[in-house]
């Protein structure tokens, strides 16, 4: 025991090394990509009331005006011509502004200035100017912290043109105008140009949103499948206003299958 | 007293910068991230203990982690630095060793000394910090060339930093 004690002192300082990497990476682990949780709440909150503030100053006051009316303006819009076209999936849309956002690492990030008290939530959808952006995964009351669609972490389920194969699009990190999209059928027939659409089985969106286009570069072969390079749509790098997307029907179809899996062996 | 008031500055007026303004810092597409609360733990006098660097170098990475939403990718890669600085600082002392009275500044140590130091220390945490962010093996190529840009840049930032305050100081 006394050894033990000896050892102990002897190393202490590798020891607590240890022990704070190992909360450090357990803490990395477990949140990285899709951080989500109360510290993520608490600091959402904290630090969006001072991005906000940074943002106020740094605002140029009636363009801002102008912006925020022609935002909401759009969503509004944007619903009703949803609803007007008998879309699948309908949603509610309303115009956030993009506090803070990068772009420079594997898991980029998004703070809107939107919460659960303007109705968000995670799972709603994230567009720009129609284009396919993101999704809300966690929000506090007065903020909401979204995954772009550049962050390596997460999978999103497109189509081909409008009736072409469903696959998984992906972001490998590096080039946010570039992603790749996985699983297509060599059979699929498609070329250079042709758009990439969200083919709103994940929920978020509604189907047929511009998430891209097929890059002029040749695609890889993986077995029976091809690996098609494309260029991101949004441009992430000037992101400053966004319209979120909250699917109607979304707890129906939840109950529905909530319904299902409880009632399969 | 006046000095340990300049001592606890030195070290926590850059963390404060970092976390509420500068946090999100990185130029050229991500290749010179700028982690301002790194020169606060430079800073940290020499004569500290081991663990105390390491829990203050705990302290700052996760106050950054909270701020950025990084969960633990700031406090793991300041840990690592904070385990290497007293291994650095014997590797850079001068044949008599240190002074009691000596800092780890320019103004004591010279630019040369707080440049070789910072980047040694600097290309640790970020080889570390960038690594892991990567996630992937393809993109450690990528991750090494960011911090081996990063910390050179870096390093130069921090000694104009340190030089422009020296001057702002010796004018009064």
């Amino acid at each position: 025991m006394r050894n033990l004690w000896n050892l102990l002192v002897q190393y202490h300082i590798a020891l607590v090394f240890v022990i704070f990497q190992g909360i450090a990476l357990t803490w990395f682990v477990g949140s990285h990509g899709y951080p989500r949780g109360k510290w993520v709440q608490r600091s959402l909150e904290w630090q969006g009331t001072w991005d906000q503030r940074i943002s106020q100053w740094n605002r140029l006051t009636e363009l801002d005006d102008l912006n925020r009316e022609l935002l909401a303006e759009n969503a509004t819009l944007r619903a009703e011509l949803h609803s007007a076209r008998g879309d699948a999936i309908q949603s509610n849309y309303q115009g956030a502004e993009v506090i803070r956002s990068t772009w420079n690492s594997t898991s980029n990030q998004f703070i809107l200035n939107k919460g659960t008290a303007h109705g968000v939530k995670p799972g709603n959808g994230l567009l720009q100017n129609n284009r396919v952006v993101g999704r809300v995964v966690e929000a506090s009351a007065n903020y909401a912290l979204a995954l772009p669609l550049i962050n390596s972490s997460v999978e999103w389920s497109v189509r081909i043109g409008h009736s072409g194969p469903v696959a998984r699009l992906v972001w490998e990190g590096g080039d946010v105008t570039r992603a790749t999209v996985y699983d297509v059928p060599r059979s699929a027939p498609f070329s250079a140009g042709d758009s990439i659409l969200s083919s709103g089985f994940q929920g978020y969106f509604p189907a047929g949103l511009l998430v891209g286009s097929v890059a002029d570069e040749a695609p890889e072969f993986d077995g029976q499948f091809l690996n098609v390079p494309i260029t991101l749509s949004a441009d992430f790098r000037a992101m400053r206003y966004v319209q979120i997307a909250a699917p109607l029907g979304e707890s129906e179809i939840n109950g529905l299958t909530h319904s299902d899996s409880q009632q399969s062996p | 007293m006046n000095n340990q008031v300049l001592t606890y500055g030195r070290v926590l007026v850059p963390l404060f910068l970092h976390v509420l303004f500068f946090q999100h810092a990185a130029f050229a597409s991500g290749w010179w991230f700028v982690g301002l609360h790194l020169l606060g733990l430079l800073l940290m006098p020499l004569q500290s203990s081991p663990l105390l660097l390491l829990v203050v170098a705990a302290g700052f990475g996760c106050s950054v982690d909270a701020a950025t939403l990084e969960g633990g990718l700031f406090m793991s890669s300041a840990v690592l630095m904070a385990l290497a600085t007293p291994a650095v600082n014997r590797l850079l002392a001068p044949r008599e060793g240190y002074e009691v009275t000596d800092q780890p500044t320019i103004s004591s140590m010279g630019v040369q000394w707080f440049a070789i130091r910072c980047l040694l220390l600097l290309t640790v945490h970020h080889l570390w910090m960038f690594g892991l962010e990567a996630g992937r093996w393809d993109l450690i190529p990528r991750a090494i060339g960011k911090a081996l840009v990063s910390s050179t840049l870096s390093t130069g930032a921090f000694v104009l930093v340190l030089l422009l305050t020296r001057r702002q100081r010796s004018a009064r």
